[in-house]
């Protein structure tokens, strides 16, 4: 067992990480929350597909304004994709412009989803009115909930990016922006991923 | 060069830290500080203070169960609610079975075990200033702090706490008609078990964070002590375990409250009112919920495991048997932990087949168990024993673990679960498992780190006194629980009297009581010792076990960002003991190569 | 520390105490459970759960006994001595010990399962009833068992939560349904002849509850919304308590019925007792 010809030498595994910059970890804790959230989904969903054997399962017709919103979030996504790319090249004003806009369609997309909800309560479809609505009220609120978070995340980038610039030598904004990105694309694919859900199955 | 630069700002920082850190408040350092040290320690008080409610709904269960129908009169004056003349009502009894076990499984063990003591340990024994992220910790153990207080605060609304046991069954738990707990207690059950649920989760996100990317330099996977490998396999298994049931606790509320129907079936006729509920599964509950429930209980055994594990070389002076072996033993059992949770459910309604799947499921996780469990005993051969305190509690954990694991045996196999479900068979094992091995595993811990955490030690006199008067109790209770349940004694029965079979298992259930009492005043030995020595216990030295792991470098207890100016750099494995070559019979893994040869 | 200086003989009293715990735990256990057995048994399947757990309890009994003694015996040599004699045991001994280990516990763990336990369960879920065999519905309530016949139609006759009424009508059956008309209904109480296999439905119209027969092996939840069904055959005469299984409420402790297995011709007296009676 005994190797001492190979210890020797100042080892180098382990990170040794004296000054983990904040920002690389949030990068590493989005990811590990993602994973959470991904758990927390794929309960609501054997839950769905268990609930949707049941004999009492009346589908309810969905509010139109669900396209807009998805077609708001998905721009929001994209909003920021070009936001990181410019960030990368150094370009302050197209980051910034990217950013705003992206934290700017997704309060629209929020919007929206209250005024979908607005829409079902006017047709009288409540949250206990069939397991459809239920799910449909509970995944969207959960997933609103995870919105709002993405967006205190982003406006603080948002924040960070116009107080500081986005130079890439100070480091930090681009991986903060980069740690946003993950969640907020996370979320859009999230949103599809459930739109897909409550209106095909 | 660049490097260089990055650890000369560093250390500018750290040392701007250290001036901030005593330049803050009493409020800032102790009450509301991001330290990981503190919190590990507020999370160990709070615990421990849980554990002392847990402890008195324990007794008020043996008394109802021991001497069954006795007037309490004294008891009574106390409780005015629960046992107005004396006699404890069952509404009360439900609530104390109910709140004891989630008490002790989410607010004692948890708290303590896996939050405090991880807290506490993980930075120290990786070589990390802090955790990865310092204030969503702070965050953490406030917002378990408000969640303890809301199940605490159950006691005292309308209709009393949530009495639909640990597991909260719908309907039970989701019709307030239902039983009297199952109104406002059982709302503030679930909400405080979604305040839980997310303050484990930031905990979880910062011990994984912490143990990958914080180590230090040398530090490699492979030379993390066993105690960070299970709490890094505990935390990423309750990161995957835990969200469903957040899920499930809130489709539960709507049912509660918003006429939802997720786990209420059509036709429930509850006090003679049908209820308007349509097509819901009550079984989707027990899915979800055991989802959850069976990986929580590898979170809290494998810490209680790692722990022995890393107190047993300390004693023997001598490496463990097959580390590298037990590392992956933990990995396995988490895995398999993920996919066994039917065994909880086998005569629940479930498809016979899935009986069969779980059933060899379950099985397959017996031989890392075992596996773990001879390897910890196989660390004694060879050695030389010092019997102290916290290695007679981890000797106890070797021989829980075993007893506990072989009734898992049992239990996990569907044919011999027909009978012993829901018996005291059931409650005789997971008390010697997530009960004993944790609780026992709690008390070397605390006993070992307590000179590290306070500067001062615990007497050992005492400390044996108390494993002499809790190890024999405690296996004397659950043991014989085992044998009710053979008997086929019931769980959750305010009383068993009324049945013919079970009459002869009252001698039993007595000597339980008497046993559990014992063991529960054994505890204020424990108490005494622990506030004596925090005021006048003997001052400890730095390493006063000669331990080799990385706290045991720093002073006790360690300052604030745990390492001086400069972070450790490790040379070697965590159990370097009795070294050839070496001057002691211990080195430490900041020890160079050119001192001592490496083992690994 | 003072603890390392003190001679092996000093040290030795208290790891003896410390040895004879655990020996004494492994070998007072063995006794005490020896001495214990199950409710004495009064069903055909039951006897394959008898051998499967009376598998359990020697081959586990075996190693808690060995295991126990081990240790005791372990913390006894290590002691005693003076020096560390075994330090590193080699990589491929620790692997080789721990697979031996693995594949004994998956011996006696799965082999166990294969060889006694899931033929037995596979024979009591897959049994195809007989025609011959005894149905009843047993519907849980807090905290009643209510027992149902269905008659010399063999049919039961509809029912509809709507029509429930605790005190006259528990379970909702539909009085129009012809097929209801000679449905034999009872609370608490079933007649069962010796020796033929007997159906039971399990429903429930509140909580989950669970059936427990602790002589006849028999335990199975009732769980509202589902109508599940075993069968099992009474071998022995007698009566035998039913004890519910699954916390369902403030009298879950007394939600206790009787199951009377008795000889033929006497279950058919019974059971014109009963419908003269309702």
């Amino acid at each position: 067992m005994i190797s001492s010809s190979t210890s020797l030498q100042v080892p180098q595994t382990g990170t040794g990480r004296e000054s983990a910059h904040r920002d690389d970890l949030v990068q590493l804790g989005v990811w590990m929350f993602l994973a959470t959230v991904v758990m927390l989904f794929a309960a609501f969903t054997s839950a769905y597909i268990i609930r949707r054997s049941g004999s009492d399962w009346v589908p309810i017709e969905l509010p139109r304004l669900l396209w807009l919103n998805t077609a708001a979030l998905v721009a929001s996504s994209l909003a920021l994709e070009g936001g990181r790319l410019a960030s990368r090249k150094g370009k302050g004003s197209a980051t910034r412009l990217g950013l705003t806009a992206a934290a700017g369609l997704g309060i629209v997309f929020l919007a929206g989803q209250i005024s979908a909800w607005h829409t079902l309560v006017a047709r009288g479809v409540y949250v206990p009115t069939s397991p459809h609505s239920s799910f449909f009220y509970i995944l969207t609120a959960t997933h609103g909930v995870h919105v709002v978070a993405g967006l205190v995340l982003l406006v603080y980038t948002v924040t960070r990016t116009w107080n500081y610039g986005v130079h890439l030598d100070r480091g930090a904004p681009a991986r903060l922006i980069t740690a946003s990105a993950t969640f907020w694309h996370f979320l859009a694919a999230l949103w599809l991923y459930v739109f897909l859900l409550v209106s095909v199955f | 060069m660049a490097e260089l630069d990055d650890a000369e700002t560093f250390e500018t920082e750290v040392d701007a830290t250290v001036h901030e850190e005593a330049r803050l408040g009493f409020v800032r350092r102790y009450i509301f500080s991001t330290d990981h040290k503190v919190i590990g320690i507020q999370y160990i008080l709070t615990g421990l203070l849980m554990a002392v409610v847990g402890t008195l709904l324990a007794a008020l269960i043996r008394l109802q169960l021991g001497w069954p129908a006795h007037q309490w009169t004294l008891v009574g004056r106390l409780l005015p609610g629960g046992m107005s003349d004396g006699v404890m009502t069952p509404e009360f009894y439900l609530a104390l079975v109910t709140m004891h076990g989630t008490i002790m499984v989410f607010f004692f063990i948890s708290y303590v075990l896996v939050s405090g003591f991880g807290n506490y340990l993980i930075p120290l024994q990786v070589g990390a200033r802090d955790m990865a992220y310092p204030f969503l910790n702070m965050l953490s153990y406030w917002l378990a702090l408000v969640s303890a207080l809301v199940m605490l605060g159950s006691f005292f609304v309308t209709g009393g706490a949530a009495a639909a046991g640990w597991t909260s069954y719908p309907p039970l738990s989701a019709v307030a008609s239902a039983v009297p707990g199952s109104g406002w207690g059982q709302t503030l059950w679930i909400l405080s078990m979604a305040l839980f649920i997310a303050s484990f989760t930031m905990g979880s996100l910062n011990f994984v964070a912490t143990i990958f990317s914080l180590r230090a330099r040398g530090m490699a996977m492979m030379r993390m002590p066993l105690t960070v490998w299970s709490f890094f396999i505990a935390a990423i298994v309750g990161l995957l375990a835990f969200p469903p049931l957040t899920a499930a606790a809130v489709m539960l509320l709507f049912d509660r409250h918003f006429g939802t129907s997720f786990f209420l079936p059509s036709g429930l006729v509850v006090a003679n009112q049908l209820l308007p509920h349509q097509g819901g599964s009550p079984l989707l509950w027990q899915h979800l919920f055991w989802f959850l429930g069976h990986p929580e209980v590898y979170v809290l055994i494998l810490p209680a495991l790692g722990i022995a594990c890393d107190i047993l070389p300390v004693f023997t002076r001598k490496p463990p048997f097959g580390y590298r072996i037990q590392v992956y033993c933990l990995i396995a059992v988490g895995a398999l932990g993920m996919v066994v949770w039917g065994h909880h459910m086998f005569v629940s309604g479930m498809s016979p087949f899935s009986g069969e799947y779980f059933t060899l499921a379950t099985m397959l996780i017996t031989i890392p168990m075992t596996i773990f469990g001879v390897n910890m005993m196989a660390s004694l051969w060879g050695g030389r024993l010092r019997v102290t305190t916290p290695m007679l509690f981890t000797l106890g954990v070797i021989a829980l673990f075993g007893s506990g694991g072989l009734g898992g045996l049992f239990l996990g196999n569907a044919t011999a679960d027909m009978q012993l479900h829901d018996t005291y068979f059931v409650v005789g094992h997971f008390h010697f498992m997530i009960g004993g091995v944790t609780l026992l595993g709690t008390f070397a811990g605390l006993y070992f780190w307590f000179p590290k955490m306070f500067g001062r030690s615990m007497s050992e006199l005492f400390g044996k006194v108390h494993f002499w008067l809790t190890f024999i109790p405690f296996f004397t209770v659950f043991f014989m629980q085992h044998f009710l349940g053979l008997q086929g004694m019931p769980r959750r029965y305010y009383a068993f009297t009324t049945y013919e079979y079970l009459q002869r298992t009252s001698g039993q259930n007595l000597i339980i009581s008497i046993a559990a009492l014992t063991l529960m005043a054994a505890q204020l030995v424990f108490i005494a010792n622990f506030c004596w020595s925090l005021r006048k216990g003997r001052k400890a030295e730095a390493n006063p076990w000669r331990a080799t792991t990385l706290e045991w470098t720093v002073d006790s207890p360690p300052p604030h960002g745990n390492f001086g100016r400069a972070l450790p750099v490790v040379h070697r494995w965590p159990y370097e003991y009795s070294l050839e070559g070496s001057d002691n019979d211990y080195t430490p893994q900041i020890v160079s190569p050119r001192q001592a040869p490496v083992t690994a | 520390m003072a603890m390392a200086h003190t001679p092996p003989s000093k040290r030795s009293v208290e790891a003896l105490l410390v040895g004879l715990l655990f020996g004494f735990t492994g070998v007072l256990g063995v006794l005490y459970g020896a001495r214990t057995w199950l409710p004495p048994l009064a069903s055909k399947h039951g006897a394959g759960i008898d051998a499967m757990l009376m598998y359990l309890l020697v081959s586990v009994g075996t190693l808690f006994l060995i295991g126990h003694i081990a240790l005791g015996a372990l913390i006894w040599r290590a002691a005693r001595q003076s020096r560390i004699t075994h330090r590193l045991t080699p990589a491929r001994t620790e692997w080789a010990v721990s697979a031996a280990l693995g594949l004994l516990m998956a011996l006696v763990a799965e082999g166990g399962v294969l060889a006694i336990g899931l033929p037995v369960w596979s024979e009591y879920f897959a049994a195809t009833p007989p025609a011959d065999a005894v149905l009843v519905e047993v519907t849980g309530q807090q905290f009643t068992w209510n027992v149902r016949y269905p008659g010399a139609d063999g049919a039961f006759g509809r029912t509809d939560p709507r029509l429930i009424d605790d005190a006259s009508n528990p379970i909702g059956i539909e009085r129009s349904d012809p097929a209801a008309a000679d449905d034999v209904t009872s609370v608490n109480e079933i007649a069962v002849p010796v020796n033929r296999p007997v159906r039971v439905r399990l429903r429930s119209k509140d909580m989950v509850h669970s059936f427990f027969l602790p002589h006849l092996r028999v335990k199975q939840d009732a769980v509202p919304g589902m109508t599940i069904e075993i069968v099992f055959v009474p071998t022995r005469e007698g009566t035998f308590e039913i004890a519910c299984t699954q916390l369902c409420g403030l009298g879950h402790y007394r939600m206790q019925g009787f199951l009377h297995v008795v000889p033929e011709s006497e279950f058919r007296r019974w059971m014109r007792e009963q419908s003269g009676g309702s």
